[in-house]
């Protein structure tokens, strides 16, 4: 996996590399050379096998009614759907990239060798991740209309036994 | 916190570098406070009332509180509810250690993930419909009930196995914060005496588990840093601060600090005081991990957050000003400090409690709590290990209960209905 060259986010532009590979690391990479993707919580991220695991895990735990899985999906992985990475307050970022760096010199039991991680984007992840906010969309909009038809409806719509039936209002105390 | 712009160095003093991180303590804290005050002036009968209908669960497995009891009855049977329930936690924790030791973490993880479906699905589902039908939403059931299932099974997801299931940082303290909330809002079903001395007699349990060497939370702990493994419990993870400005003051962090705190509170103490009302009876033993201690972050990440640099807070790195040499030695916060849940838990059932009587009590209590909090921060800085959340704070919040109610406000009222203004 070609890591050089992915975002490096030292340099003046919030530039970014997409990962080349379209493959996770083999099992003859040493540990703790993945690359790592950027997350909605940057800097911190996640190793690549891992965000692409959890990109398609989400996805598919969506498609069992769950529309806010795939709002958590891309919340989470929100600068691949963006297409860039962009630190919230970018003297912040450098100056922690910077010192990170400074720091890997001293005692660290980071295990990377050279010290911070390079946070990237990933192609696959930003499909699923994008895939999700459509479909979050999609889900929110059709629940929507139908939460607001039958706000708007009421009882004229319905009819009053199937209105107390559907609305929680008329449900008996829980208790 | 994210975006703070890191200050200059010659700028920081002791609160400039701790100020960031005990706001981001406190603001999650109040936050469950709020909302749990907001249920109890919405959803509960204020007053006496309250007392007649009320099913503490297994708070109230040894005493059930009558209106017409006399105070020295009322007094006995509190203390003996607090007795039982507190050496129920004791069990309950001494089992999660025990599990924990031999390595059935996940039967732990799982049994959690199964109370905390019940807590958002069932529990939280419950007053979200009281919520809705105390404030005439119109919602409609199907909206409703896709909105639980939802909630529940990505809450339960995110928050109990967020290893599996990722979510950005707000989103998991978003989920935490609501379960602190329920749970809390549930305890306040607990009859006011009970509730008074439970709170005191958890508040010496922190200290005893969390301190003395053979404390539950002490063993747990030194097991899970001896293993280097998670502790099997909720935490409140808050955002670190800007680490610009906390190297001007000198972040001394050991390695040998990264403990994490976790009592296993029950989950069955909150679905056994539900279970009286009808709903499932979910047995007695339910081990939910909510915690106690306050903890020192900074330490090593095991899948929570994946911090980049979030590796180097944890170690032996030592940066600090020349000026600042002796200052860093005395006192270093964490870089992220992580709360248990228990303490958000019994804060809120405090300042609820409180809140039952009247808003003026409750403002009293909420600020005695935080100022404890604030106190256990600062200790916290000077110790560098481990510390019990829960003493200081419960101490000032029941003196200010106390306080408030028998000797402020008769004052207040009496001037303020003679137009004294104070």
């Amino acid at each position: 996996v070609d890591t050089r060259g992915g975002g490096r986010l030292g340099s003046d532009t919030p530039n970014f590399r997409w990962c080349a590979m379209a493959r996770g690391p083999s099992p003859s990479d040493p540990p703790g050379s993945e690359p790592w993707v950027a997350t909605y919580d940057h800097p911190a991220g996640l190793p690549l096998s891992e965000a692409r695991l959890m990109a398609k895990r989400f996805w598919y735990m969506g498609w069992f009614g769950l529309p806010l899985a795939w709002a958590t999906n891309a919340y989470y992985f929100w600068p691949h759907v963006k297409g860039e990475i962009v630190p919230e307050d970018g003297d912040d970022a450098r100056a922690e990239l910077r010192a990170g760096r400074e720091g890997s010199e001293g005692p660290s039991s980071n295990a990377r060798p050279g010290g911070q991680p390079t946070i990237l984007l990933d192609p696959i992840v930003k499909k699923y991740a994008t895939q999700s906010f459509r479909g979050a969309q999609a889900a929110f909009f059709v629940l929507l209309a139908w939460a607001a038809t039958f706000l708007v409806g009421g009882k004229e719509l319905f009819g009053e036994k199937l209105w107390n039936r559907l609305s929680v209002t008329a449900q008996p105390p829980a208790e | 916190m994210r975006g703070q712009r890191p200050l200059p160095p010659d700028e920081t003093s002791v609160l400039d570098a701790v100020g960031g991180e005990i706001v981001a303590i406190v603001s999650p804290v109040s936050i469950c406070m709020m909302c749990c005050v907001f249920l109890v002036r919405l959803l509960r009968v204020d007053g006496e009332d309250a007392t007649a209908n009320v099913r503490g669960g297994i708070a109230s497995a040894a005493y059930q509180e009558e209106s017409s009891d006399s105070t020295a009855v009322r007094a006995g049977g509190a203390v003996l509810n607090s007795v039982v329930f507190v050496l129920f936690i004791t069990c309950a924790t001494f089992g999660i250690f025990f599990l924990f030791k031999h390595n059935c973490t996940r039967l732990i993880w799982g049994y959690m993930g199964l109370s905390g479906l019940l807590i958002f699905g069932v529990l939280g589902a419950v007053i979200g419909m009281e919520t809705c039908q105390a404030l005439d939403i119109p919602l409609d059931m199907l909206t409703f009930s896709l909105w639980t299932y939802n909630f529940s099974v990505v809450g339960v997801g995110v928050t109990f196995f967020g290893k599996t299931f990722g979510a950005p940082l707000v989103v998991k303290q978003g989920f935490l914060i609501f379960i602190g909330v329920v749970v809390a809002f549930y305890f306040t079903r607990i009859p006011e005496w009970t509730t008074w001395t439970l709170l005191v007699a958890m508040a010496l349990y922190d200290i005893v588990a969390v301190l003395a060497p053979g404390g539950p939370l002490r063993v747990l702990v030194e097991l899970a840093q001896e293993r280097d493994e998670e502790i099997p419990a909720l935490v409140y993870e808050a955002a670190p601060a800007a680490r610009g400005a906390r190297r001007g003051g000198g972040g001394v962090l050991e390695s040998v600090m990264a403990s994490r705190a976790g009592p296993p509170r029950t989950a069955g103490a909150a679905a056994g005081a539900a279970g009286g009302s009808g709903t499932p009876d979910y047995g007695a033993a339910d081990a939910d991990a909510e915690t106690k201690p306050l903890i020192r972050g900074g330490d090593r990440d095991r899948g929570a957050d994946r911090d980049g640099d979030g590796d180097g807070a944890e170690t032996s790195r030592v940066e600090r000003d020349a000026d600042d040499a002796d200052d860093a030695d005395a006192f270093a916060l964490p870089d992220a400090i992580k709360l248990g849940l228990g303490d958000f838990i019994f804060y809120s059932v405090l300042v609820g409690r409180a809140a039952m009587h009247d808003l003026f009590t409750m403002f009293a209590c909420y600020f005695a709590v935080i100022q404890g909090l604030i106190a256990t921060l600062l200790m916290l800085g000077f110790a560098k290990k481990a510390l019990p959340a829960l003493p200081i704070s419960i101490a000032a919040g029941v003196v200010a209960y106390v306080g408030s109610r028998f000797f402020l406000e008769p004052v207040t009222q009496q001037a303020a209905a003679r137009l004294v203004v104070f």
